[in-house]
C-alpha cells in the first residue's frame, strides 16, 4: 500500500491517459466489432478469419491495440478500486486497491501476449 | 491546535448509506460514470478472448464467430456500448474542466473544449471504423 | 391559517435529550423576499427560542449559515423560500460534520486541516522593504481571483461524498485554497505545499464528483482546482526538477 501511495502521480497519469484513450476509441470498437459484426450489418464476409488475421498481422495494428487496451485497463482499475467503498460496501480501499491493480496488470500482460501471438 | 467544542460522544453524526447517491441526479450520474469502468474492463476481457482464439487458428476463431451471433452476446455488448458512451461523454466534460487551456490571457471556456473533444472523438471513430471495415 | 404559510421541518438534536435527532415542524408566514434564514429567525423570535443555528451577516459573506435545505447544502441567507414549491421545507445541519446541537455543526476538523496547506503568501526569498511591495498585474490576479472568493461556508464539504465516506480527506475548500496560492504570482510556496498535498487523504483521494463546485455560492470551483493540482503534482513527479524553477 505504501508503495502504491508513492506511485499515485504515475497511476493518476495512467488513469488520465487511459480515460482519454478509452473515451476516444472504445465506442467504435464495441459498436463495430461486438454489435454490428455479429448482426451482419456490414458486409458479413469481411469478418472471417483471413480478414481478422490480416488486420492483426500488421505490426501497427498490434501496437495500436496495446496502446488502446493497457492504459484502458489501468484507467478502469483506478475507478473500480473505489466502487465498493463508494457504495458503503466491503472490501475497504486498502484491500480493494492492490487487488484492482493486480488484476489490471494481469489482464494487461495477457492482452499484450495475445496481441503479439495473434494470428 | 485543538478547537473541539464538545467531546465526540456528545455529538450526532449522520452516516452515509448504500443509497446515498440516489437522492441527487448528479450523484447518479457520477456512480454511472464510475461504474462504466467495470464495463470497460469486461470489454477488454472480451477482446483478449477474441485475440486468443484468433491466435489459436481458423477453427477456434470460426467457433467464436458462430458464438457471437447469440442474442445474449449482442445484449451484453449493447450494455457495454451504453456505458462506453457514458464514459466518452462524461470524460469530455471532466477532462476539459481539469485541463486549463489558455488562449492569450484568457482561459478557453470549458464548453468549447468539450465540444471540440466530442468532434475529435467522432472524427477518430470514423477513421478507426474505416480501418476495421476496409483495412 | 394563511394560505402562504410554509412549514419548516427541522431536524433537531439535543445531546441532553438523547443520542438521536428528532424532527420538529414550525409554521411560518411567508413575507416577500423571505430567505430560509429569515424563516428560521422568525421561528426563534416568535415560536421557539431554543432552536439553535448559526448566522451573522445575512448577505452571503460570513459563511456561517450553511445548512441542508431539502437535502441540498445551501447558504440559507441566500436561499429564497419561494424557490421551494412544496409546503414543507426540510432543514438539517450540514451533512458529513458532527452535529453539536440542532443546526449547528462542528467544523473544527476543517479548521485543523487548513493551516497545513499554508493558505497565505509564502516567500522563499524576501525582498527588502526598500524594494517596495510585490506588485501584480490584473492578468496575474485574474488567474486565481475566483478561487480566492472562498468564505469557508463548508457547503462543499457537505456536498462531498469522498469526505462523507472518510473524514480524513483534506477536502474541497482546503485544496482549492492551496491552488489559489499556488497560482498567485507573488507566492513561492508551491514546493512547500506539494508534500502535504501528496500525502494520502489529500488530492489523490478526490474522484472529481464535481458536486462541490455545483453547490459553491462563490463559484470557487474546488473540483476543477483539485484536478489542476493533481496535474501540477503529476508533472512535478514525472518531469525533471529543472522544469520547476522558482518564480523570481
Amino acid at each position: 500500500m505504501r508503495f502504491l501511495e508513492r506511485l499515485e502521480p504515475l497511476l493518476w497519469a495512467l488513469f488520465s491517459a487511459g480515460g482519454t484513450i478509452a473515451a476516444l476509441l472504445l465506442p467504435v470498437h464495441v459498436f463495430l466489432n461486438n454489435i454490428a459484426m455479429p448482426l451482419g450489418w456490414f458486409r458479413p464476409d469481411d469478418y472471417d478469419y483471413t480478414h481478422a488475421a490480416r488486420l492483426l498481422g500488421h505490426p501497427l495494428v498490434k501496437a495500436y491495440l496495446a496502446v488502446f487496451l493497457v492504459p484502458t485497463l489501468f484507467h478502469a482499475a483506478h475507478r473500480i478500486k473505489l466502487l465498493p467503498h463508494e457504495l458503503v460496501l466491503p472490501p475497504s480501499p486498502g484491500i480493494a486497491t492492490p487487488i484492482a491493480y493486480l488484476i489490471a496488470a494481469a489482464l494487461a500482460i495477457a492482452a499484450v501476449v495475445v496481441i503479439v501471438l495473434a494470428p | 491546535m485543538t478547537l473541539r467544542v464538545l467531546p465526540r460522544r456528545r455529538v450526532y453524526r449522520r452516516r452515509m448509506t448504500l443509497t446515498w447517491w440516489v437522492k441527487n441526479p448528479r450523484y447518479v450520474n457520477y456512480i454511472l460514470r464510475e461504474a462504466s469502468s467495470a464495463f470497460l474492463t469486461v470489454f477488454a476481457v472480451l477482446y483478449i478472448v477474441q485475440f486468443a482464439l484468433l491466435a489459436a487458428g481458423a477453427g477456434p476463431y470460426g467457433r467464436y464467430l458462430a458464438f457471437i451471433k447469440s442474442p445474449a452476446w449482442v445484449a451484453l455488448n449493447v450494455i457495454i456500448l451504453i456505458f462506453a458512451l457514458i464514459h466518452t461523454v462524461s470524460w469530455m466534460f471532466l477532462a476539459t474542466a481539469a485541463t486549463p487551456v489558455r488562449i492569450g490571457a484568457h482561459e478557453a471556456p470549458s464548453w468549447a473544449l468539450t465540444i471540440s473533444g466530442l468532434v475529435i472523438w467522432l472524427a477518430i471513430s470514423v477513421g478507426v471504423g474505416y480501418v476495421i471495415l476496409r483495412g | 391559517m394563511a394560505n402562504d404559510d410554509i412549514i419548516l421541518r427541522v431536524e433537531r438534536y439535543d445531546p441532553e435529550r438523547g443520542p438521536r435527532p428528532y424532527a420538529q415542524s414550525y409554521r411560518v408566514p411567508v413575507r416577500k423576499g423571505m430567505m430560509v434564514l429569515d424563516a428560521l429567525n422568525y421561528v426563534r423570535d416568535e415560536l421557539d427560542s431554543s432552536l439553535a443555528f448559526r448566522w451573522s451577516c445575512r448577505m452571503g459573506i460570513c459563511g456561517s449559515c450553511g445548512m441542508m435545505v431539502n437535502g441540498m447544502p445551501k447558504l440559507t441567507c441566500q436561499d429564497p423560500v419561494d424557490r421551494y414549491r412544496v409546503r414543507a421545507i426540510r432543514i438539517a445541519a450540514l451533512d458529513h460534520f458532527p452535529v453539536i446541537r440542532d443546526l449547528v455543526s462542528d467544523i473544527s476538523d476543517f479548521m485543523e486541516k487548513l493551516p497545513n496547506i499554508q493558505p497565505w503568501i509564502t516567500r522563499t526569498e524576501e525582498k527588502p522593504l526598500s524594494a517596495g511591495e510585490y506588485l501584480q498585474t490584473p492578468e496575474e490576479r485574474a488567474l486565481y481571483a475566483n478561487h480566492a472568493a472562498c468564505i469557508n461556508c463548508m457547503l462543499c464539504y457537505a456536498a462531498c461524498p469522498v469526505y462523507g465516506l472518510d473524514e480524513r480527506f483534506l477536502g474541497p475548500a482546503a485544496i482549492a485554497l492551496a491552488h489559489r496560492y499556488n497560482l498567485d504570482s507573488r507566492d513561492q510556496g508551491e514546493a512547500l505545499r506539494a508534500p502535504y498535498l501528496s500525502l494520502s487523504h489529500s488530492v489523490w483521494e478526490c474522484t472529481f464528483v464535481g458536486e462541490c463546485s455545483e453547490v459553491c455560492p462563490k463559484h470557487v470551483m474546488p473540483a476543477e482546482s483539485i484536478q489542476r493540482e493533481k496535474l501540477r503534482l503529476a508533472l512535478r513527479w514525472l518531469l525533471p526538477r529543472a522544469a520547476f524553477r522558482r518564480r523570481p
